[in-house]
């Protein structure tokens, strides 16, 4: 009888656990931003500020196909169309865009997969080029699905990709200030 | 050691670093330091400094090396020249918004310390 070997169980386990933080996340900072920023809405499908666009780059910096996963259930989760394959090409545009960026980018600034070097000069680049590919990219959907007129939604859907991005960063960075103050006051 | 998770886990720790540089300050060489102190002084006493006196200048370093780290530290931003308006080969030093953002921080956190 052939028994699974413990890492590859464990393997399996850690790939879940990722999928589902990426999704819990995304939920909670979609609600988060549609309560926050509502009033920045440019249609019921884009918004001038969009938070879990931070998510879409961290997520698969991260955890990689992982992170990809966890995107796609979440995006269809938290899409308000009802029609299937719609929300199906959406979602596989809104997991999909961040790692074509992530594969752009590593290959651009040569970077190891561990992401070693990376400097905030970079880090702006991805996201922007992250913003960009899912703005142009959803933009292409939205025309070839008779949604919107072509390229409609671009620059907003880029801004609001773009300045969810960077709030999400600013947030984390002043998260990661306050837990190395708090050890610091441990310590002393 | 579960490799999965150890290389995600060393991705965040490479990340959380970028993202702290977003908004971190330029990080400064004790020499920059030193000099930016120096220059300082000038626009306290509202002194136009030019870039030659100031590699002439007594602050413990070469002209070469205060030349170089002059450009250092008007590339990370803390500090402009500006040309002379007889004489195009002068070239006096300015401060900028982030240089005085820079001795703000230190001075509040002079007062801080004094305060605790």
């Amino acid at each position: 009888m052939q028994h699974f070997s413990t890492p590859s169980r464990r393997a399996i386990k850690t790939m879940l656990a990722q999928v589902l933080s990426v999704t819990l996340v995304w939920v909670l900072l979609y609600h988060l931003s549609l309560w926050a920023f509502s009033y920045f809405e440019y249609n019921p499908r884009v918004y001038w500020v969009f938070l879990p666009a931070g998510i879409r780059m961290m997520a698969v910096f991260i955890f990689g196909w992982s992170g990809v996963v966890g995107l796609f259930i979440s995006s269809a989760l938290t899409n308000e169309a009802l029609l299937g394959h719609y929300v199906f090409g959406l979602s596989a545009i809104s997991a999909l865009s961040p790692m074509l960026a992530l594969l752009v980018c590593r290959w651009f600034f040569a970077l190891p997969k561990s992401l070693a070097g990376l400097s905030a000069r970079q880090l702006l680049v991805f996201a922007l080029v992250g913003a960009l590919m899912n703005a142009v990219l959803s933009n292409c959907y939205f025309f070839y699905t008779n949604t919107a007129e072509f390229f409609a939604a671009l620059f907003p859907m880029f801004m609001g990709d773009m300045l969810g991005t960077l709030l999400i960063f600013l947030l984390v960075s002043k998260a990661l200030k306050c837990l190395s103050w708090l050890g610091k006051k441990q310590v002393c | 050691m579960n490799t999965l998770s150890s290389s995600s886990y060393i991705k965040f720790l490479n990340l959380a670093k970028a993202i702290r540089e977003l908004t971190a300050f330029p990080c400064l060489n004790p020499m920059e330091e030193c000099l930016l102190n120096y220059v300082a002084l000038s626009w306290q006493a509202d002194k136009n400094l030019s870039v030659s006196e100031t590699m002439h200048s007594n602050v413990a370093m070469t002209p070469s090396s205060v030349h170089r780290h002059l450009k250092s530290l008007r590339i990370k931003g803390f500090l402009s020249l500006t040309v002379d308006e007889r004489d195009n080969r002068i070239k006096y030093i300015t401060h900028t918004p982030l240089s005085e953002q820079y001795f703000s921080m230190l001075e509040k956190c002079i007062s801080q310390t004094a305060n605790s």
